[in-house]
Order: C-alpha cells, then structure tokens, then sequence
C-alpha cells in the first residue's frame, strides 16, 4: 500500500474498526469463559483449563450439532438461493406498482416478529393445518403428515423466512445494472435467455454473493427456528450454546462451544469472499 | 413479437408469484388468529372479534416498547450506515493490507451466534458498570446493524462505476463533492437497502437483546414475553397491527416520495 | 476529508459522554425497591399488591423483566459486583444456584414475622414461597376417548401419537415423575429413561413451554400435554369446557419462591424485608392467587374457589419434594441424555 493512499483509507475505515474494537472486546470475556473450569450451576473457576474444548470437540452427540446446522444450511440456502432470485427479479421485472406491492410485502415479513411468524408457519403446516386439510380433501394422502417437528419442518421455516434477506440484496444488484446494457443486446436480437444468461446474471453476482453470506450465516446460527418448528427433535448448534448456558448453566462449556462455531464460520466468510472476488466481474 | 424490456417468461413469473403467495400465507394466519372471538388461537378464527386488539391497550408496556424500539432502530440505522459507506468506500475502492480480513471482521457479528453476542454484551457491561437498557441496547444495535448494512454497500459501490466521479474529479472538482454530487445519488438504493436492513435488524431483534432488556425493553421481547405467558391471541393482534401499521406507513411514504422512491435508478 | 474526520471526532466525543454518564453510579434510594419477575401476566398478579404496598409505606415498587428463570439468574450473576434488582421472583433451582452462588441474603424472622405462619417445607434460608402452583396432565376431553386418571394413562396405547411432554418445563420434573412411577427418583433416574423410551410411541411433540402446549392442544396437535402448569391453563377450564386437568399421585406443587437480592446496602434491604413480608400477608396472598390461580403458601389465607374444584383436598395430599441440588448438578448431563435417547423417531 503507497504512503499516499494509508491517509485516504485511514479515516474511512476508523469508525468500523470503533465497532469492530466494541465487538471483539466483549467477545473477549467469552472466550476467556471458555478457558476456564465450571465449578457449579452458574460458576466459574479461575486458572487456565483446556477441559471446556475436551469436553465440545471429544463428545460426537455435541459435534453432529455443528454437523447437522452446517448441513441444513448449506441446502436450505441453496433452496432460498433459487428462490430468492426468482423473487428479485420478478420485482426487477415488474411494474412500478407491483414493485412496490412486492417489496411491501418482503419489508412486512421483517416487521412481524419472528416468533409469531414461526407460530403461523406451524399452524400451517401441523397435523390439522391448512397444507394437511388441502392434501387429505385431494386425497393425496390418507393420514396427516409430519411436516414439524423433525428437519423437514425446521427446513421449510428456514427457507420461508431467509426469502427476504436473499430477495433484498440480489434486487438491489439488478438494480443498478445500466439500462443501455440490455438495450444494446436487444438491439442486436438477443433472446431474452441470453441476455439473462450473459448479462443479468454475471452482474447480479455481488448480491447474489451478498444474499448468500448472510443468509447461510443467518441459518445456521438460527434459534427460534429450529427450536419452535423442530420442536427438540431438530436442534441446530445455537439451541445447544443456549441450553448449556441457560439451562444447564455451564456458561464455560457454551463459550468453549460458541468460539468453534466463530472460528468455523470465520474460515467458511474468509473462503467464500476469496471465491466470490475471483468470480466476480471486477475486481 | 419482439422481447420487450421487461419481458419474463410466464413460466418465471408464475414460479415467482407462487413464491410470494407464500410469503403472504403466514401474515394471513397470523390476522386470522388475531381476530379469534375466543381465548383459543385458532385457524380459521372460530368466531370474529376485535377484542383482543382492543386488550393491547390496556397493557402499558407495549407503547414504551414502541418508543424505545423505535430510538434503537434510527440511532443504529443512522450510524451503521455512516460506518457503511465510508468502509465500503475503502475495500471497493482501495487494495490495502488486511482488505479481506476487514471484510470478513465487518461480518463477524453475523457469525457468532446472537446467543453468544447478547451474553457477552451483558457480562461485558455490566463488569464496566453500565446498567441503563438504553446504553447497553444503543451499543448492542449499533454493533449488530453494521454487518448488514456493510455488506449492502459493497455489493451496491462494487457495482457503481467509479468512472464517472472519476471524471468529475479530473475536470477539478474535490475528491468529497465528486463524492456527495455525482456517487451518491447514484447509490442511493443501495443506501436505502443498507438503511431498511439495519432498521428491520435492530426492529426485530430479540435472541440478543433479551438479555440486556432490564428497566426498559423492545417491542419484540415484549410480544415474545406475552406469547410465552400468555395463552390468548392478544399477541398475534399485536404483531397484526404492527404489520397494518407498516403497511400504511409505506403506502403513504409511497404517494408522498413516488411510486419509485426505493427503487428509482 | 476534513469534514469526515471532524464528524469522526464528533461521535467519538459522543459515544465517551453517553459512556461516561452510564458508568456514573446513581444515588442510593430508599423510596424505591426493584422486583425482577417475568413479564406479561406476572406483572398483573403483583400490581394491587404493591400499589397497596405503596400506599402504606409510600415506598414505590417498579418491575424489571426476566425473559425466563434462568435469564434472572444470569442477570444477578452478571451484576453481582453492582446489583440492579432488590427482589426477585424465579423457581426452586435458581434460587438454588444463586444461594450457591452466595448472591442471595438471608431471609431474618425478626425482619420478616409473616415468616412464622408458613410451614417449614415452604421456606428456606434465602427463599420463601409465595403461592403453590399445582402441576398435572391437562387434555381435551372430545380427543381422548377415556378419563385420565393417573400417570400411567400417558402410557397407555389409546394415546398412540397424541401425547406431549416436556423436559425444560420445571428443570426435568416429568422426567423425575417418570422414575418415581417406575421406581426411581431424581437421585437414581435410569428408571425415568426407561420409562420415556415406553413412552415414545405415544409421544408427539416435546414443548418447551407452558402457553405453547396450549396452543398444541388448541389445534388438536396434541390431545393431552403430560406436564400442564394449572394457572396457565385457568382460562380454558370451567364447566362446559372440552378441556380438563387433573393432578394424580405422586403430586408436585411447585413453590414459587421470593428472595432478597444481596449487596443492595442496609436501607434497601430493610425496604425489601417489608415488601417480602407484606407478600406474605393472608390479605395479599388471597389477592395474589386469586389472579393467578394458584394455592397461597399462608395457611391463614383462603384458597380460592374455582381451585376447590380441581384439587382432590386442602392441604393436598401425596406431594413429592424433589432435591433440587440433585437436579441441579445432574442436570446437564439429563439434557444430553434427554437428546440423544428421547428426541429421536
């Protein structure tokens, strides 16, 4: 980096780096915790002890919580990927109106509270709920599917809810495609496949980079999800780190669980912002 | 016939309509549930009443939840997307030591389980003596909104062509009123999808903000609180009338600004 | 640039003076008590109580919330060097932990006379009970084609698919029932595992809460939620009612416990000894459980009627007390054991 150049990206990225010291200082005790002995409900010890991380990475039933989370979420946002776009560039594509019905309707679905929205999703998609109802008067089926409480459920859910944040920032990438781009192909007789094919979609690369980072992240530190729909039978990684601390009260084992997940996440953010710069048409 | 400009395969648009209907299909639900005459929480409503919005008066906790969820929500808004833009401008424009590795920090508050985010604020906080809701849920928001909204502004200025301030700056105007003149009206979307993420992201918020909820709380914890000691639909007619309230909000916003105002190029 | 970097000064200076009148400690005040319980309702059953708590001694009670028990006791925990919260309201095995913890004062008869009426099981040295909260099966009626009358009926093979259960509810308590019915008990809980693996064929859904195995049972998810909290369940009881509750043998009355924060300086203290003894007054009590539902732990107070009804007999016969210090330090292996054996299909 010149000598120049440090004065003009110094002020720029101070008040991040504000943040970024506010953050990691509080992240700070918690990995401490995690060095240290849980001596009862709620206690903690003092001297350096490795038996916190033993105890996490030793035990297989706790590892196939992180397993399991970063599984779901690679598909499920893989799902929500497809779907996402489809819904962005249904909006790109739409009337001014429309637009805005559209977008109404993703701004809603963040207004609603999470907890709520998920309470709908199950009373949809129970024993007596109107996707049963609807199969079983089709005679379709001839007993009520179990559509929650197991990983089909929590699926569903995730998808459902993860739509908006893919939705959002892939539209926000169509967006600021220039209109002369796609005029100039049509001009030249490009069928709409093709104009889709080489131009929409490498452009829209940065949101669908965007939308795909934070939605697999969302996923898979998900909780209220996976903890109403999958209703215990389907518990991700988050529902682990919070019975240790709340229930069990072994905040010292939850740390020890909580900075795997950090350092795993963190290598899977620093891999794909590799990836997607390589991708990406500018560099 | 010609492709026109805003042609889409019917196929597509079906597909994507679905999609939405089912993005709708919740909020139906959850309207329906609300007007249940009864205690019970049923779909379809057994009986139509509007009691249970009626009963969200009566309970005072949820107008101050509204005010200090509101307060939260500008003040990180406002300050996330600062810190936004002016880091965005950094890693789009610049190649510096630690340009991934900022990135990637930006992002962390989204890796870390909220779980794990809200107890390490309390601990933290209340080792160094803050105890006011405010304080604590101002730092908390301000820290959780920035992920959003960062990578929003890269993914938008990656996109915008550097080209043009570019241009401005070489026929001598100021690097900072080539910025404000020519950059930023053209990313304005993009700021307005930055400013939307973070707002909805402090609104919303619940996993973490629960454990720093002491002589105030949100607006969420409070809907959570009612739904997890209450067996009445009141809770459904809250979030109901939020839902209403936001739709109207945008509506109006939408004749006042223009149809176009999120979504002008 | 310079404007940028002045705007950075600006809120530098800002976030240190939002900072610095945090961190300023407020003065000490003896006109007001602090009493953390949970929100929603709760807050509803306290009210008359403690306006008329204020009414007598001019001392103004404000709430703070806990989300949960457990986020009570992390918050007192976190603030032990600082303590926001006078009183506190929670359940039997956080009272346990924080007095492990030493976090909790002890609870002087002098200073608290009402103490004297309340039966020794009802009180401990950092906690006394303020109502008794009866627990049992609640189901519906119209869904399940026999009356539920013990334990056992969970079992039994009409129910197949239609039973709900819970774990966290009471920090494992089903679970204990299930090795006592079996011939076990929290201290030997083999038999309790035994018991839930018999019952897997019946059991649907595993809820975590009270108000989420009603929503269950309103949607005919589940026709009997096996651990039911009976003041939760009130409104939905009476007697044309397709709901119904029952508590059989081994009964549990879980005590809902009061405490006094520590480290909050003598005055506070004192105020707080006078709040917790003028809970306990037959008067309060009555107004307390009358909203609630639930049985006073004063004896000299009356239960109130509709409960009459439901409980076989006063005081209740065949309750089991569990040693929560047990629990507590079982715990979380229970919660892995619980995962890996139960909430598997």
């Amino acid at each position: 980096m010149k000598r120049g150049q440090f004065w003009a990206v110094a002020p720029l990225v101070t008040p991040a780096m504000a943040i970024l010291v506010l953050f990691f200082g509080t992240l700070s005790v918690m990995i401490t915790y995690s060095f240290l002995p849980s001596t009862g409900m709620g206690q903690i010890g003092e001297g350096f002890t490795l038996e916190n991380y033993q105890k996490f990475l030793g035990d297989a039933f706790y590892l196939s919580y992180v397993s399991r989370s970063l599984v779901l979420s690679l598909y499920c946002t893989a799902i929500t990927l497809v779907l996402g776009y489809l819904v962005a560039y249904v909006m790109y594509r739409a009337s001014p109106t429309a637009r805005l019905i559209i977008g109404l309707i993703l701004v809603v679905q963040f207004f609603t509270a999470y907890v709520i929205r998920t309470y709908a999703i199950m009373l949809i998609l129970g024993r007596n709920g109107a996707v049963n109802k609807l199969l079983l008067n089709l005679r379709l089926i001839d007993e009520p599917l179990q559509l929650i409480f197991n990983e089909l459920g929590v699926a569903i859910g995730m998808v459902l809810v993860s739509i908006p944040f893919m939705a959002f920032p892939i539209y926000s990438s169509l967006h600021v495609i220039p209109r002369n781009l796609e005029l100039a192909a049509h001009s030249l007789g490009a069928t709409p496949f093709n104009c889709f094919r080489t131009i929409i979609l490498p452009l829209s690369l940065p949101g669908i980079a965007a939308g795909i980072i934070i939605v697999y992240l969302f996923q898979i530190t998900a909780y209220i999800i996976p903890g109403l729909l999958g209703g215990g039978y389907f518990d991700m990684i988050a529902n682990l780190i919070y019975n240790k601390a709340m229930g069990a009260m072994d905040y010292p084992l939850s740390a020890a669980a909580s900075v795997t997940m950090l350092v795993i996440s963190c290598t899977i953010v620093f891999a794909a912002q590799k990836l997607f710069a390589r991708l990406s048409p500018r560099g | 016939m010609r492709p026109t400009m805003r042609s889409i395969s019917p196929l597509t648009k079906t597909f994507g309509y679905a999609v939405i209907a089912f993005l709708v299909l919740p909020l139906v639900v959850l309207v329906g549930v609300s007007l249940n005459a009864g205690v019970e929480q049923n779909f379809p409503p057994s009986g139509l009443s509007l009691r249970w919005y009626a009963n969200i008066v009566n309970r005072d906790g949820f107008l101050n939840a509204i005010q200090m969820t509101m307060i939260l929500a500008v003040i990180s808004t406002a300050s996330s997307v600062f810190v936004s833009i002016l880091a965005a401008l950094a890693i789009v424009r610049y190649r510096f030591f630690g340009r991934d590795l900022l990135l990637t920090a930006i992002l962390s508050p989204l890796i870390v389980p909220q779980v794990v985010v809200g107890m390490a604020f309390l601990v933290t906080l209340s080792a160094i003596g803050i105890f006011k809701s405010m304080i604590a849920l101002l730092l908390l928001h301000s820290v959780i909104t920035v992920p959003f909204a960062a990578r929003v502004m890269v993914g938008t200025l990656t996109g915008a062509r550097v080209s043009l301030e570019e241009a401005a700056r070489s026929l001598g105007a100021p690097p900072w009123k080539a910025f404000i003149l020519i950059t930023l009206p053209l990313i304005r979307p993009g700021i307005a999808a930055a400013a939307v993420f973070a707002f909805v992201t402090s609104f919303e918020n619940f996993t973490a903000t629960q454990f720093l909820v002491w002589d105030r709380t949100t607006l969420p914890v409070e809907i959570y609180t009612y739904v997890q000691t209450e067996s009445d639909p009141t809770g459904a007619a809250m979030s109901s009338a939020i839902v209403l309230t936001v739709c109207v909000v945008v509506l109006v916003l939408s004749r006042v600004l223009g149809l176009d105002m999120l979504t002008k190029r | 640039m310079k404007t940028k970097f002045r705007n950075f000064l600006g809120c530098l200076a800002l976030s240190l003076a939002l900072i610095g009148l945090a961190a300023a400690p407020s003065a000490a005040d003896v006109t007001e008590l602090r009493l953390m319980t949970w929100g929603g309702h709760w807050q509803d059953i306290f009210r008359p109580v403690v306006v008329e708590f204020e009414n007598q001694t001019g001392i103004k009670v404000v709430f703070v919330v806990q989300s949960g028990s457990g986020d009570g006791l992390n918050k007192i925990t976190a603030q032990r060097g600082n303590p926001q919260v006078d009183v506190w309201t929670s359940i039997e095995s956080t009272v346990q932990a924080a007095t492990e913890a030493d976090l909790l004062a002890s609870l002087d008869p002098a200073k608290i006379p009402n103490l004297e009426a309340l039966p020794a099981a009802l009180k401990t040295e950092t906690g006394v009970a303020i109502w008794l909260s009866p627990r049992g099966i609640f189901y519906r009626k119209d869904l399940v084609p026999f009356e539920i009358t013990k334990w056992e009926d969970l079992w039994d093979s009409r129910l197949k698919g239609k039973v709900g259960t819970s774990f966290d509810l009471d920090r494992g308590n089903f679970l204990i029932m299930a090795a006592l019915i079996n011939g076990g008990s929290e201290k030997d809980i083999d038999p309790g595992f035994a018991k839930m693996q018999a019952l897997k064929p019946n059991l649907h859904a595993v809820y975590k809460t009270d108000p989420e195995s009603i929503k269950l049972l309103e949607t005919g998810e589940i026709s009997v939620a096996g651990w039911g909290i009976l003041p939760n369940v009130y409104a939905h009881l009476g007697p044309d009612s397709k709901y119904q509750f029952v508590m059989p043998a081994p009964r549990f009355l879980a005590t809902i416990p009061v405490s006094i924060v520590k480290g909050r300086g003598a005055d506070q203290q004192a105020a707080a000894e006078k709040l917790v003894n003028f809970m306990l007054e037959p008067s309060s009590q009555t107004v307390m459980t009358t909203i609630a539902g639930t049985l006073p732990s004063n004896p000299k107070a009356d239960a109130p009627e509709k409960l009459k009804s439901i409980i076989p007999a006063l005081p209740v016969p065949d309750v089991y007390s569990i040693d929560w210090s047990v629990v507590n330090s079982n715990f979380s292996t229970w919660q892995d054991r619980w995962g890996k054996e139960v909430q598997v299909r």
